[in-house]
Formats: structure tokens, sequence, C-alpha cells
């Protein structure tokens, strides 16, 4: 910051020129010969300095033998899933799904290897597409090489020789097989889920934002609410199972609002946690501006908390899926969290296995866009370049 | 508020500013800390005067109840015979710290004023021109957090302006900055004043600062502060630091704070 004041003080005028010829040469010739020479100087370093910063900013090196050992591993995968005969032992349903799903699980692997492979001949050209790729291909190439050992494993230890033992584990075959021969109930399931948890979340962040703004702001508030936050809040999801649906007029608004208290329970505290740490300064100096007291409250507070009503949201996020499952498993008859029970049921194993994968794909996937969120609203927050 | 003729930034649009027996005190734990002890001053329309004292002397007490963010336990603050009782835009603060609020990139904190009031379609070229005045047009989308010091406290001096402030307290703005960022906007500082006419009232610790921009220097006790002196500038502008007069006022005012400085013995106890 304060190494370089000239550009600081004076960011439209242009950079200091370099200094007149020096005085010791008077001569003509080395006063025309000077500027020209110190201009080529200025011009290769730039270069230089340009090449060097590219190695800084861009230390992207695609390990060959990774990558090509990964995408050499997933061919394995589907020679040895496609031409190795099942193991003898598997009982008949088993076999049967497996048979089913063996080409195309077979298919998938040379997929995964196909397009591994055209990302790596895509980050050979030149431009910034090519720059992308390259960073994927040299970022992914250990986790494409490491999915490949273990998908190689699996399908060894299951279908190939039945070490891990149905029913209790399923080759990924199984799993493929459940997830396309089950992706009717399994979609309606998913949309079940997303739309009670996207109802509770929603509601349980209007009313966790609305409590931790109201009580950060009024004494007599916080008085009143601040203790039953500390009391209520923390008492596990499952524990109020029984009340709730007693109490609510169906199952599903139960849930709505089994959900939405788990998340309405972080987001108060880190709401209000974020509005009491705002700097008076902030205030003052809207004060002085002629702001009043909505957009003290709208406008700066609530912009401030920012940062730590996020991390509200990503706990808020984790324990509305606990809430998201322990409430389809009572009262409300859809939903994943249903799913995975009523297979549960059945005893069927690799239809469990599906459901989770799908679970853990909804996690993933909403944990993902809430970060990507994240660092778009607070992109101020973020080390950027700095004049 | 708003009408046509505002950015032309008139000769004259400045208030005046009467302080009368103001005292102020703050509760320190147990014990009452007196921070002013009945400071009376007067500043006519469109002066500049600096308030230089030692540090913890009570001047930014004085700034806060000058801006209206305080009110004084005795004595009363008139603007053009209005009493002070609550902040507003007529009297624009600049703090040490540029302030800027993080989320906002520069132009958006140069807009609070004008959206405070509603007023922010039809004030863009004002905001722009702020920006501009303090030659900040390039970097009106960057975010505070990419500006070094002195633009930052540029983006706070256009965030002031805008609001065309009849009375610009500023309270050691240019405290935080180095050297030659400090000599640079001490020069826009003089040119802005010129410029709108404006009050200025500038506290500052720093002699020489107070001796290049103001028209009159308050020298003020240590705390509790009482005024103790007011010293007329009377030099013309651009001031000289070589210049006799400008180093004989100088050793004078450092001689008056010296002398203060060392004649508190109960400082320490006052404050336990």
């Amino acid at each position: 910051m304060a190494s370089t004041p000239l550009t600081a003080a004076s960011p439209d005028t242009p950079p200091a020129r370099p200094a007149a010829p020096p005085p010791a040469e008077p001569t003509e010739q080395t006063e025309h010969a000077e500027p020209t020479v110190q201009a080529e100087q200025t011009v290769q370093g730039a270069a230089r300095i340009h090449a060097a910063l590219q190695k800084v900013t861009h230390p992207v090196r695609i390990n060959p033998i990774l990558t090509g050992a990964g995408i050499l591993a997933w061919i394995a995968f589907s020679v040895l899933t496609e031409t190795v005969s099942d193991s003898p032992r598997l009982p008949a349903p088993d076999i049967a799904s497996i048979h089913r799903t063996t080409g195309f699980t077979a298919i998938t692997g040379l997929v995964v290897a196909a397009l591994a492979a055209g990302l790596w001949a895509l980050s050979a050209t030149r431009g910034r597409l090519g720059a992308r790729a390259a960073g994927r291909v040299a970022h992914g190439s250990a986790w494409l090489f490491g999915a490949a050992v273990w998908a190689v494993f699996w399908e060894i230890s299951t279908a190939k020789t039945d070490v891990l033992e149905t029913p209790y584990f399923a080759a990924p075959q199984e799993i493929l097989d459940h997830l396309w021969s089950d992706r009717r109930i399994l979609a309606e399931s998913l949309g079940n889920s997303l739309q009670l948890l996207a109802l509770g979340f929603v509601l349980g962040l209007i009313a966790g934002l609305a409590t931790g703004v109201v009580i950060g702001w009024w004494q007599q508030a916080n008085y009143w609410v601040h203790p039953i936050l500390m009391f209520l809040g923390p008492v596990p999801t499952l524990a109020w199972v029984p009340v709730i649906f007693a109490l609510f007029p169906t199952a599903y608004s139960g849930a709505i609002f089994l959900i939405a208290v788990s998340v309405w329970f972080p987001i108060t505290v880190l709401t209000r946690a974020g509005i009491v740490s705002v700097p008076r300064s902030y205030y003052d100096v809207t004060q002085t501006l002629g702001a009043r007291s909505w957009f003290l409250v709208l406008r700066v507070s609530l912009p401030a908390a920012l940062p730590s009503i996020f991390t509200g949201a990503f706990m808020a996020l984790g324990s509305s899926f606990v809430s998201l499952t322990v409430a389809e498993n009572f009262g409300v008859n859809s939903g994943l969290g249903w799913y995975l029970n009523w297979q549960k049921g059945w005893g069927d194993f690799p239809a469990l296995y599906a459901g989770i994968v799908v679970l853990v794909g909804v996690c993933g996937v909403l944990l993902t866009l809430l970060f990507r969120l994240r660092g778009w609203v607070l992109r101020w927050e973020k080390e950027l370049t700095r004049w | 508020m708003v009408t046509a003729a505002e950015g032309a930034g008139a000769k004259g649009a400045g208030a005046a500013v009467e302080i009368r027996n103001v005292t102020q005190a703050f509760r320190a734990g147990d014990s009452d800390l007196p921070v002013l002890d009945d400071i009376s001053l007067s500043v006519r329309p469109g002066e500049f005067v600096a308030l230089v004292g030692p540090s913890g002397s009570g001047k930014s007490t004085l700034v806060r109840l000058l801006a209206g963010l305080d009110r004084p336990l005795f004595g009363t603050v008139e603007v053009d015979g209005v009493r002070v009782t609550s902040p507003d835009p007529s009297r624009a603060l600049v703090f040490q710290d540029p302030t800027l609020l993080p989320w906002r990139t520069v132009r958006g904190n140069v807009a609070i004023g004008p959206q405070t009031r509603r007023a922010l379609a039809r004030s863009r070229a004002r905001i722009d021109d702020a920006l501009a005045l303090v030659g900040l047009t390039d970097f009106a989308d960057a975010w505070p957090a990419q500006l070094s010091g002195g633009m930052a406290q540029r983006a706070a001096l256009a965030r002031a302006l805008v609001n065309d402030p009849a009375v610009l307290l500023l309270d050691e703005p240019l405290g935080k900055l180095d050297a030659l960022t400090r000599r640079v906007l001490q020069g826009e500082l003089l040119r802005l004043w010129q410029e709108r006419g404006f009050t200025a009232v500038l506290i500052t610790h720093d002699v020489s600062e107070a001796l290049v921009l103001a028209d009159r220097l308050v020298v003020l006790s240590p705390r509790p502060a009482r005024i103790r002196e007011v010293v007329e500038v009377g030099l013309d502008r651009p001031r000289e630091q070589s210049a006799p007069e400008f180093v004989a006022l100088r050793a004078r005012i450092l001689a008056l704070l010296d002398e203060e400085a060392t004649t508190q013995p109960d400082e320490l106890e006052a404050a336990h």
C-alpha cells in the first residue's frame, strides 16, 4: 500500500517518466540515444516480467504419466468388467442384475477415459479454453487415476470374486441397474425431497434473518428471545418429531416446520453475531451522510453481517439435510429419506446404495451451489489485485 | 434540497459554526473522565480552522459533537444559528480511517448520500462529478479492498463532498498516510476548499499541516481540553514551509504544545 505512494496519490496522472539524460555527458548524440535505449530496456523488462509472472500465476503442470495411467486404468476397468466372467458364487438375482448392466458399465468406463483424453488434447490448444482444460487436467489427474483404481478394486471384490459378500456389498453394475430401473421413483423422491427442503429452508432462512436482525438491534427483543434461542435451538430434530406431528394439522406442514427450525437456529445465531460485531464507525459515517434507521439496518448492518450469515447458512444446510431425512421417515411418505427407509425394509442393499448415491449427489451439488453463491456475493471480501 | 444549480460549488456556501461553553465527559470504568472543559469557539462561514493538540486531548470528541453524533453534557453547538442535535448531510465528516463500506464499490460508497435521500437516479452526474473532483473516475468500479490508503481517503472525501456540505469536518484525515501522499492530498484539500467554499474544521496533530492549510489554529491543552490559544496564520497561500514567518510560527506553536505536555502531572490520575 505504502510502497506505491505516487500512483496511489494521483491515479489519473501518467506514471513517472524516466529522468532526463544524465548531465555528465551533454553531447547531442547521447541526448538522443539515451531515451530509446531506456525505452527498449523497459520493453524487454516488461516481456521478462510477463513470462516470470506467467510461471508464478499459472503453475499448471500436467503430469503425463499420471494422466496417462488414469486413462489406461479406466480402459482396464472396462475391459475387466466386460471380459472376466462373474463369480459363480453370486446368487441368481444378482447375476441377472449384473448381466443387464455389464455392457453399460463398461461403456461408462470408456466414456470417462475418452472425456479425460479429450480434455487432455484440448489443453494443448492455445487460448483461454486450452488454459482452462489444462487446469482441469492438471488438478484432476490424481483423482482420475485414484477413482479408476477404486473402481477396479470394487469390481473385482464384488462382481468378479464375491470377496465382499452379497447382499451387504453391491457391484457397481447393480447400483447402476437400480438407478436405472428405479429411475421413476427416484426422480419422484428427489423432486419431493427438494420441494420439502426448499420450503423449509427458505422459511427458516427468512425467519432466521428476521429474528437475527431484530435481536441484534433491539436490546429488549434480545432479552426475551436470546434465552429461548439458547435452550430450544440446539434440541435435536428427532426429539421434536412426536410433538410436532401431534401439533401440526398435516405431516407435511410438520415436516416443513421441522426443517425450518433446524435452519432458523444457526441463521439466527450467526446473523445476530454478525450484526453485533459491525464496527460502529460504519454507522457513524453513514449517519453523517444522511442515513436513517432503516438504511442502517438494511443497508449497513445486514451486508456487513453477510460473511457471518453465510457461515450460518452452511451449518443450516447441513442440519436441514438431517431434518429432511428424519421428517421423511416419520409421517411424510415420499422423498429420498423415505425411499431409503423403504428399501431398507425390503433388505434391498443395492437399491439402498442407489438411493444414497442420489442423496450424496444432491448434498454435494447444493453445497457447491452455496459455495458459488457465497463467492459471488462476498466477492468484495476476496484478496483482489491492489492498486 | 437538490436544485439545478447544484454542483457549481459557488463560493460562500460555508456555514457559520458557533461552539458555546461546551463541556463533555465520559465514564471510564468507575471514574468520570472529563474530556472537554468549557470550550467556546466561533468559526466564520467559509473559514478553514485547524484544531491542534496533544493526542488524547479530546479533539475527536469535539468533532463528533460538531457532526451531531454525540451531544455535549453542557453547552451548545450551533451551525448557522441552528442547534446541532443529530447528524446531517450538510455537515460532512471524514475520519482518519476512510471507513468505506467494503461491500460497495467506490461509486457505491459515493452514492450513499444521494441514496439516503432517494435521489440516486437523478444524482448520477453529481456522483460522477464528485469522483472526478478527487481524481477517482477510473476507479469508480473498484472495491475498497483494492485501493491504496491515499485513494481510499480520496474516495471518502468524494463521498462527503457529493452532499455539497456547508461544513466539512476532517478528523485527522491524512494521519495514516505516508508523507508523499499526505503532501499531495493537502494540496487537494486546499483546492477543494477554495473551489467549493465550505467551512472546514481540521483536526490534526501535525502543526505544519495545520499551518499549510488553515486560516486560524486553535491550540488545545491536554485532557480535559481547554482552548490554550487561537493563532491567526495570516500568510498568503500557497504557503512555503521554509519561509521564515512559517518557521517562526511553527516554533511558537510547538513551544506552546510542549509547555502543555510537560505541565500536566494530574493527567494520568484523571485517567485512572
